[in-house]
């Protein structure tokens, strides 16, 4: 039983259809990596899966629940959380506060318990901040929570945004690029990071370009180009596919460009 | 306030005498201070201060209007007159949260001002009700629990403390909780807001009506300070003084806000106090109506800050670490 499944799901940009017809599913506990060339669709999938994207075709199923074409906050509470190709900290905000805003939807008082500090609040606010306080040192974030987000050192912002998504007790991660932008060294230690998460019980489906990290963690790769789904299997079978390596050689130059998509 | 002079305790009376000193720039500075800590709660939605600011004191003269009219024309109670002027404030609020709701960038703007223009003119033009131009003259003083609260027994000015404590009490109670991270996250990245599963209409609209709610409740402080108000209470005079205000002190901040009323507030007056000074210079020197030149001041003011210090003196990132609540615990110690 799968906990993801899209089932034929379209999207169209007037002329452009950026997704088209595509299928997929993450079971419980893998790590399922997208991946394909600048443009083929991608981060338009995660918009459709977190809902900021209504979907014109299909179906997207979350834990036997329907959740195609329902608001990103229902998406959220049945428990997907997502980052963002380019980082969308809360840069004002400190770290911890960051983390926090992630515990929003677990946090259980209203505006009056706030104004007349309740019991509850007390309470609620208590276990809001250690619940942030604990993530924060499981990822090695702990010596930062007093910092201010946008002071951070790129990969930890990156890492902080991962801590956000885990705050909201989401079941399934999904993480565009979480590798963009880093040095070798840092997405070795993010590599070995999305393994502990995968260790501690979380479902991760992620789009990545750095095929290093790619090869190296995922259960399940599929891969696409012009929003179509043109393989899946495992990194070995994907590595060796014709499609594959055609769709990337003719390619090769732009995958290694940036894009900016939401 | 039926308070005989030998009666009055040292404390009061010290209390009483710097009111008197001061009445005009700590009373204009409390109310601006209302307005000023309340723009940091709108969000993004009205990109620049002054256009959020000249908002605020629209809703500031919904309060201001609603509570005079009341008492002065129904004999409504003071403190039924003041909360009824605060809720209406803070229904606009709401309203226009609603009906910028769908619109970006511009149209906000365009909005946002329209509705600042809206409110004055229907001051200016509603004769009937608003008193137009002539404005609402004899306003009584508040009448609390049967104690008259006037300038005179020092009433009007514990009252006017006791708002000013209220309003910087609610609004610390407010940003450290939920609803202020989800306020401040909403106006850091809307996007990332939602994707964390707040609801970002809202919070907007919950930002939008407690401005409004404070400026509307700021604004009914004002008449019966004054004793009078027309249209022209509440003009451009009253937005540039106010951003000026979070400008210098930091917008964001209550401390910034606190410390640019104490330091902007007072200036006119100051400057009125050269008039004397000035009798003594020869005629060249000599400068009708100074206090008209804190404008140059404020001019120089956003120059200087924005050159030097764009997040104001209180501004910006705290250096001192986070406030964890009581029985949190660091699992990892350094
Ligand atoms: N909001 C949008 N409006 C119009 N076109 C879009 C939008 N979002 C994405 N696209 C287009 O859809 C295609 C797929 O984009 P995207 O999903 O960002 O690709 P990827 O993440 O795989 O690089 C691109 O051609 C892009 O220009
Ligand atoms: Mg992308």
């Amino acid at each position: 039983m799968a906990l993801l499944e899209a089932k034929g799901i379209t999207k169209k940009f007037g002329g452009l259809v950026a997704v088209d017809k595509l299928s997929f599913e993450v079971k419980q506990g893998e790590i399922v990596s997208i991946i394909g060339p600048n443009g083929a669709g991608k981060t338009t999938v995660f918009n459709m899966i977190t809902g900021i994207y209504e979907i014109d075709e299909g179906e997207i199923v979350f834990d036997n629940k329907v959740i195609s074409n329902k608001s990103p906050i229902y998406i959220v509470e049945a428990g997907i959380s997502r980052t963002f190709q380019n980082i969308r900290l809360f840069k004002q905000m400190r770290v911890i506060e960051n983390v926090m805003v992630g515990t929003h939807i677990k946090t259980n008082y209203n505006f009056f318990d706030a104004l007349f500090r309740t019991k509850r609040f007390r309470n609620e606010e208590r276990k809001a901040t250690q619940k942030a306080i604990d993530i924060l040192e499981s990822i090695d974030l702990g010596d930062y929570i007093n910092d201010y987000a946008n002071n951070l050192p790129y990969g930890l912002q990156r890492r902080l945004e991962i801590a956000r998504a885990i705050a909201t007790g989401a079941k399934l991660l999904i993480l565009d690029e979480p590798a963009a932008g880093m040095n070798p060294q840092e997405s070795e230690n993010l590599l070995n990071f999305i393994r502990s998460l995968q260790a501690k019980g979380y479902t991760i489906l992620i789009i990545e370009h750095d095929m290093n990290v790619v090869m190296n963690i995922s259960d399940r790769i599929y891969v696409m180009d012009y929003g179509k789904r043109i393989a899946n299997g495992t990194p070995s079978e994907i590595a060796s596919n014709p499609d594959v390596i055609k769709a990337y050689l003719g390619d090769a130059s732009e995958i290694l460009e940036e894009d900016d998509a939401v | 306030m039926n308070m005989k002079k030998e009666n009055k305790s040292l404390y009061t009376k010290a209390v009483i005498t710097i009111g008197q000193l001061w009445e005009n720039p700590i009373i204009k500075g409390i109310i601006l201070l209302a307005l000023a800590l309340f723009v940091y709660f709108l969000p993004k939605m009205a990109t620049l201060y002054f256009q959020r600011i000249a908002i605020m004191v629209a809703f500031y003269a919904i309060g201001a209007y609603t509570a005079v009219l009341l008492t002065t024309y129904r004999g409504t109670n003071y403190l039924v007159a003041v909360i009824l002027g605060a809720c209406l404030a803070g229904a606009f609020g709401a309203l226009l949260a609603l009906s910028t709701m769908r619109l970006s960038g511009t149209y906000v703007t365009i909005v946002t001002m329209a509705f600042f223009y809206v409110i004055s003119s229907i001051i200016l033009n509603w004769d009937s009700v608003t008193k137009g131009s002539v404005g609402v003259l004899n306003i009584p003083a508040p009448n609390l629990f049967g104690m008259k609260l006037t300038m005179k027994n020092g009433g009007i000015f514990y009252l006017i403390m006791f708002y000013a404590a209220l309003t910087i009490l609610a609004t610390q109670l407010i940003i450290n909780s939920k609803v202020g991270r989800a306020i401040k996250a909403v106006r850091d990245d809307e996007m990332a807001a939602i994707m964390m599963g707040i609801n970002n209409k809202k919070y907007k609209i919950i930002a939008y009506t407690l401005a409004a709610f404070f400026a509307g409740l700021a604004g009914t402080l004002y008449g019966p300070f004054m004793g009078y108000i027309n249209n022209a209470t509440f003009n451009y005079d009253i937005c540039i003084s106010a951003l000026v205000i979070v400008i210098l002190g930091g917008i964001g901040t209550v401390k910034g806000a606190i410390i640019g009323a104490i330091i902007i507030s007072p200036l006119g007056e100051l400057l009125r106090g050269l008039t004397t000074f000035m009798k003594g210079l020869p005629e060249w020197m000599q400068i009708s109506q100074p206090e008209q030149w804190r404008f140059v001041i404020y001019g120089m003011i956003m120059v200087i800050m924005m050159r030097f210090r764009p997040q104001g003196i209180l501004g910006g990132q705290s250096k001192l670490p986070y406030k964890m609540p009581k029985g949190v615990e660091r699992k990892v110690m350094k």
